[in-house]
């Protein structure tokens, strides 16, 4: 799976009849590439992209420009019977497990509905492969003539998780998974979401904003900051050391369920932008510490500095 | 990254002022399905200048608790027995028209949304001034302009005389909770209360309102009833900590206890499932299996006694009780030795 160059701009209208004069730059030049069988962790605050980057990548969202090459075919260009075809291989876990399942549904009709689609499976064996999933994902015969809203958030995202699974997949995206669950469920569902990933040779987009969690999904991290990758890095170089000034203040952030660490973290100057208003040459220019003229001026490439990729004109 | 020595922050309670008493409270929820015991009998001192962290998952009466201290919880929930001691009465026996008069002045809090709770027709300035007006005596325009200017220069919001004629959707998430920070001790409250406050800011603002709340603390002196699902937040800002597990108190202590040396299985367990990013690989999260035991009719034991690990016959039959263990740590556990 690769991503070259991906923009996604929303426009925005001032009037009914008038052309949108701005736009929200919400992905903007985007380039990633997963292995098989890797988690790749994408992290970020709010409006930075990261969702609207998962979507993308699935065509859920069609992007502006730009190339998302899956299993050797540009899926931008692809037409809808193609697509489809693809599709039933790409799949996505949201966060929200109370809409993301419909409630006039029963788990069954819920899990077999990509397989009916996509025709995956004779009606007479379709019970049967529905178990099987559910089994897979710790859920049991009783589940299966029960309504989304008799289970816990825990247990939703199971069967989300089944859904996601019932067409063999090669690729999922996981958006936010268990941000909504408690610490003790989460921790169910995130050892869930491992081993399959290690019994089906799964390759995740994990896209969270809990650094916590994507240290423990993922094999690399790629930071997001206004629509672009600022930082690439495996995941235990992205703890011993981080080289782009918004990744340090992200970490510097995070509070440890530690006493003896209170430690006095970076404090970035000012607000967090708006995507409408972009700063000009590094768009974190007006929040680094670090900065110089030449940040205001040009805007830095993502290039490989050792052990991993950096967006900043000072990195090394 | 500094390291702070023990000594400074643990509270020796003896010494100190207790500002609110909760005492054998007990709320119950009358539901369709049957009257829910979500919190029966707990009881919590908070001190002077102290910052308690009150922490547990969904469903464990955290919100509740907060709740009853303002005598707030609406139906299908009820008061229905205990006491709330602040100032030497008895928060449960005030009528209404007394305890508007509480809420916002001596006892204040904020919510997790500020989104929710700033109204969006008002200029920042005149909801500031709204709660100023309500607890204080009658000032002119210009005194509570300058009331307000002061509050937000307090949270450290820049440019304060532009942001009192602002409209809350003119302002950033973490700009709009400092706005409710600031409305919460404009009238220089005895205790705040913070209900998830942070947890639905961006790391890097979590961070700032956090340091912005200790500063305020050192300050103002200012008691704080910190209620979170977050541990790690939880260390940070907090000086005691109460784990509350299905409407009960497990666990109290300082937060050096708590963590050095959880003595409570469900604090173990809470503590052993969370992702942590300082440590290095780790195959699997470690779980507590089971799931909370049905509040209407809890059972006649320790209420987590189905997903306990090291449970007696004792843990089953009878209820254990909050017992101090070593100096201010409490547990309400039988299998401490």
């Amino acid at each position: 799976m690769s991503v070259k160059d991906l923009r996604k701009y929303f426009p925005i209208s001032k009037g009914f009849l008038r052309k949108p004069q701005r736009f929200v730059r919400a992905v903007d030049g985007v380039n990633l590439s997963m292995d098989e069988g890797e988690t790749l962790g994408l992290v970020g605050e709010s409006g930075c992209g990261k969702s609207t980057l998962g979507k993308c990548i699935l065509r859920l969202i069609e992007p502006t420009s730009g190339e998302v090459i899956f299993s050797g075919s540009d899926i931008t260009r692809l037409d809808t019977k193609k697509l489809r075809k693809l599709r039933s291989k790409m799949q996505i876990v949201f966060q929200d497990p109370f809409s993301s399942l419909d409630p006039r549904m029963n788990v069954k009709n819920i899990v077999a509905e990509p397989l009916r689609i996509h025709k995956a499976v004779k009606s007479s064996e379709l019970e049967k492969r529905v178990l099987g999933l559910l089994s897979v994902v710790g859920l049991t015969e009783d589940h299966l003539y029960r309504f989304a809203h008799e289970f816990s958030g825990g247990q939703r995202q199971r069967i989300a998780i089944a859904r996601a699974l019932a067409l063999n997949p090669k690729f999922i995206v996981l958006d936010e998974p268990t941000s909504s669950l408690d610490v003790s469920v989460q921790a169910q569902v995130l050892n869930l979401l491992k081993n399959l990933q290690r019994n089906l040779k799964l390759t995740y987009l994990f896209i969270s904003h809990d650094l916590n969690v994507i240290k423990f999904m993922s094999d690399r991290v790629a930071v997001m900051y206004l629509g672009k990758i600022v930082e690439v890095a495996p995941q235990r170089g992205i703890l011993r050391e981080q080289k782009h000034p918004y990744t340090r203040a992200l970490i510097s952030a995070i509070p440890m369920p530690n006493p003896h660490m209170v430690k006095a973290p970076i404090l970035l100057k000012g607000e967090p932008p708006s995507p409408v208003n972009i700063p000009s040459g590094c768009r974190f220019h007006p929040r680094c510490e670090f900065a110089q003229p030449m940040c205001s001026m040009t805007e830095p490439e993502l290039r490989v500095v050792q052990d991993r990729f950096v967006a900043c004109h000072f990195a090394e | 990254m500094t390291k702070f020595s023990r000594s400074t922050s643990k509270v020796s309670e003896k010494k100190q002022k207790i500002v609110l008493s909760i005492q054998d409270l007990r709320i119950h929820f009358y539901t369709y399905a049957g009257v829910v015991k979500a919190i029966d009998g707990i009881k919590l001192d908070i001190y002077k200048g102290e910052t308690l962290g009150l922490v547990g998952e969904t469903g464990c009466g955290k919100s509740v608790t907060a709740s009853a201290i303002l005598k707030l919880v609406d139906s299908p929930g009820k008061i229905v027995g205990g006491k709330v001691l602040f100032e030497g009465e008895d928060l449960l026996e005030k009528n209404e028209r007394e305890m508007r008069k509480i809420r916002g002045g001596k006892i204040a809090i904020i919510f997790q949304d500020p989104t929710t709770y700033l109204d969006p027709v008002y200029k920042i300035g005149d909801q500031i001034t709204e709660v100023i007006r309500e607890h204080q005596k009658p000032a002119s325009k210009q005194e509570l302009r300058k009331s307000a200017v002061e509050a937000l220069k307090l949270v450290q919001l820049q440019d304060p005389e532009r942001l009192v004629e602002s409209y809350p959707h003119e302002l950033s998430t973490g700009m709009r909770q400092r706005v409710m920070i600031a409305m919460m001790l404009c009238c220089h409250p005895t205790l705040s209360i913070a209900d998830e406050a942070t947890t639905a800011l961006d790391v890097t603002v979590q961070a700032q309102i956090l340091r912005l709340m200790e500063e305020l603390k050192k300050k103002l002196n200012m008691s704080m009833l910190f209620i979170t699902h977050n541990l790690g937040v939880v260390a940070t800002i907090c000086d005691r900590v109460a784990v509350m597990y299905a409407g009960k108190i497990v666990e109290l202590g300082s937060k050096f206890d708590v963590f050095d040396n959880p003595l409570h299985p469900y604090t173990k367990g809470l503590l052993g499932a969370i992702p942590r990013f300082d440590q290095d690989f780790e195959k699997e999260l470690a779980v507590i299996p089971g799931t909370l035991p049905n509040l209407i009719n809890p059972p006649e034991g320790c209420r987590f006694y189905d997903r306990c690990g090291s449970k007696s016959t004792e843990c089953r039959l009878t209820e254990p009780e909050l017992r101090e263990i070593e100096d201010g740590h409490y547990v309400s556990c039988y299998n401490q030795n």
